[in-house]
């Protein structure tokens, strides 16, 4: 069911975009770029849902609720929710479209990994899913997976001369553009006991880091996907609407949310 | 706060393992193979080698002492009768670009180590003389030239086929063929290779140097078969069958068969036998190319004939192990559990099957299909 509605028709969309243009760098590229377009109104809402949480979270009863109970984190936590509830917002409404998104993610990322079919099963099992009367895949196979200075078939290394090891570039820039686009919309937080914002931090810091060893350790067309994937979330959320440039500079971030204490307590 | 962190922290590293680890190898992307000599199968299961007697299924060694996932094995092992001190040498590529020559007695010794390949070796070596052919899927083919003294084995010299521009040199050449799946046949000077790239080379090996190379017009996956007669039999994965003439690869016949080849064709009295994915074994006539019968297991063949002196045992996707008699008359020997696309392995008296997602990971058979001993790795 999962392979016939979500991996095959993924698998021979790639693989029709590579008979187009013969690379099969240029067509992952190309390939996410259609998904990211065609996946941009769950995108939008989730924008929208992250900005009003962090518009909620300025709000001067809020940030005297955070003052108030700073000392009991339980209380804390039932307090913010009640608030939430006040407000009828859920704080976990700007979740929701990634977790819609989630299974089309983890269906692109299996086409993907099967359309490189760098072993053998891998290529018994792709020649299996491609339909014959769309796409030929004598003809097609094999695949040029040479892109720049990669092959996408094997993890990315960049060799340098003089450098007898070779740099990750790709997952060195995963691991930067994954941080980006997810701090640039994480609401900023109200204060030090703010529960949710801290586990945004947590969450800032292990994502990348996640993104970053698996673009490190599998093939590196799947790591060009997560970069150009990033790049284009970092891309509609700046067309969308705010985003918090600021955030990425952590001290700077902390000060602002002093000021604004300050202010509300004055 | 600090118990919640360290969950997320949790679930971040067992989803990486998770994700890395199910996309990375393991069994579920690929079927090993087996080689057997003396009293040795040896046999390749994902990131370890294991070496097993063939009298009763015993563990004799296994390779590496401590398994990786990023060093698997999917090429066939190859064993030599060139070792040190009358010691065999088991040669086997990994993942990882890294080709070994181990001690069949214990293997844990290596004789010598090359890892200039920058890609993957699913085509098993070949050893000719004292010359190792090793096509790796970084499109190039390796010949390493062996010398033995007193030490043990040493790399004398390496050179490649198309020529790499600096063999010690990382990095994407743009001499780079596609990959080379097939594993390599050679007759004592000539070695043929054949690439995804839809061609066959027939590359000098003294020189490293093309005598000729011959367009199929599909992806070639399986081994060619070279017989007496200097004729190069080869299937695609377009399901085409070709006989070319070694002296200049010209195309002596061509024939269409049913579905795509995996394997090379087994030529006993005359007549070839191949199987293919339609799960058809098409018996032709080798001079001509003409089909003389058609048998349908209506399962997937991947895996290549064994000649068993009357009939050819072939193994289909099911699981079932089958004979076929010259006039084409099929008879089940016997079936494992699970997907059977590895070749089958024929020592003189023992069959052995290496079935995907089967119960075990190796049976021992006798040449009438009967279980003799499995091994699970358990």
């Amino acid at each position: 069911m999962w392979d016939s509605v979500i991996i095959t028709p993924f698998i021979n969309f790639l693989l029709w975009i590579y008979s187009l243009v013969g690379n099969l760098g240029v067509a992952i590229i190309l390939f996410t770029v259609v998904s990211r377009v065609l996946l941009y109104p769950l995108t939008v809402k989730q924008i929208k849902s992250s900005q009003a949480l962090q518009e909620l979270q300025k709000d001067k009863k809020f940030l005297e609720i955070q003052e108030k109970y700073k000392g009991d984190k339980e209380r804390l936590g039932q307090e913010q929710m009640k608030f939430y509830q006040e407000r009828k917002i859920s704080p976990f409404a700007s979740c929701l479209p990634t977790l819609i998104q989630f299974p089309i993610i983890i269906g692109l990322y299996q086409a993907m990994i099967q359309t490189v079919a760098s072993y053998p099963l891998d290529l018994l099992k792709l020649i299996r899913h491609i339909y014959p009367s769309f796409i030929k895949a004598s003809q097609l196979l094999p695949l040029n997976t040479k892109f720049l200075w990669m092959d996408m078939g094997t993890p990315e290394r960049l060799y340098i001369p003089g450098i007898a090891w070779g740099i990750p570039t790709l997952a060195i820039i995963v691991v930067i553009t994954t941080y980006i686009s997810t701090k640039i919309i994480s609401p900023p937080s109200s204060g030090a006991n703010d529960q949710s914002a801290m586990m945004g931090n947590m969450m800032n810091i292990y994502m990348p880091l996640l993104m970053g060893w698996l673009a490190w350790s599998l093939a590196s067309g799947l790591a060009l996907y997560f970069v150009t994937s990033n790049l284009l979330q970092i891309a509609q959320y700046a067309i969308s609407g705010k985003v918090y440039w600021n955030n990425l500079l952590p001290k700077k971030k902390v000060e602002d949310t002093k000021k604004n204490t300050k202010k509300t307590r004055g | 706060m600090k118990k919640k962190s360290i969950s997320i922290l949790l679930i971040f590293i067992l989803l990486a393992l998770a994700l890395s680890g199910c996309t990375n190898g393991k069994t579920s992307n690929s079927w090993g193979y087996a080689a057997v000599d003396g009293d040795n199968v040896v046999f390749t299961n994902a990131n370890s080698v294991i070496a097993l007697s063939t009298k009763n299924g015993s563990v004799r060694w296994t390779y590496p002492a401590k398994s990786s996932a990023s060093r698997l094995f999917f090429s066939a092992p190859a064993i030599s009768e060139q070792g040190m001190n009358g010691d065999e040498q088991v040669l086997i590529g990994d993942s990882a670009g890294k080709l070994v020559s181990l001690s069949n007695s214990d293997g844990s010794t290596e004789f010598w180590t090359f890892d200039s390949a920058q890609g993957k070796y699913i085509a098993s070596p070949l050893i000719v003389d004292n010359v190792v052919i090793a096509p790796n899927t970084d499109g190039f083919v390796y010949f390493i030239k062996l010398s033995e003294d007193k030490s043990g084995w040493t790399i004398d010299s390496a050179s490649s086929y198309p020529k790499r521009k600096d063999i010690e040199t990382r990095g994407l050449d743009t001499n780079a063929l596609d990959a080379f799946w097939a594993n390599p046949v050679s007759d004592g000077n000539t070695a043929y290779v054949a690439n995804m790239n839809h061609t066959v080379y027939a590359i000098d090996i003294a020189s490293a140097s093309e005598k000729w190379s011959q367009d199929l017009g599909g992806p070639l996956v399986a081994q060619p078969l070279l017989s007496e007669t200097g004729i190069l039999y080869v299937g695609t994965l377009n399901s085409q069958l070709y006989a070319l003439n070694t002296t200049d690869g010209s195309i002596v016949w061509k024939q269409t068969l049913t579905g795509g080849v995996w394997s090379e064709p087994v030529l006993k009295d005359g007549n070839l036998f191949i199987g293919d994915e339609s799960g058809k074994v098409t018996i032709l006539n080798a001079e001509t190319g003409s089909i003389i019968d058609t048998v349908d297991k209506e399962s997937s063949i991947l895996s290549r004939g064994i000649d068993l002196g009357d009939v050819i045992a072939f193994a289909n996707e099911a699981g079932d192990i089958f004979s076929i008699t010259t006039t084409g008359e099929s008879k089940i020997l016997g079936s494992v559990t699970g997907k059977i696309y590895s070749n089958l392995v024929y020592d003189g008296t023992q069959l052995y099957v290496m079935p995907t997602e089967g119960d075990a990971l190796i049976y021992a058979l006798d040449t009438e299909g009967n279980e003799l001993w499995p091994y699970s790795g358990k």
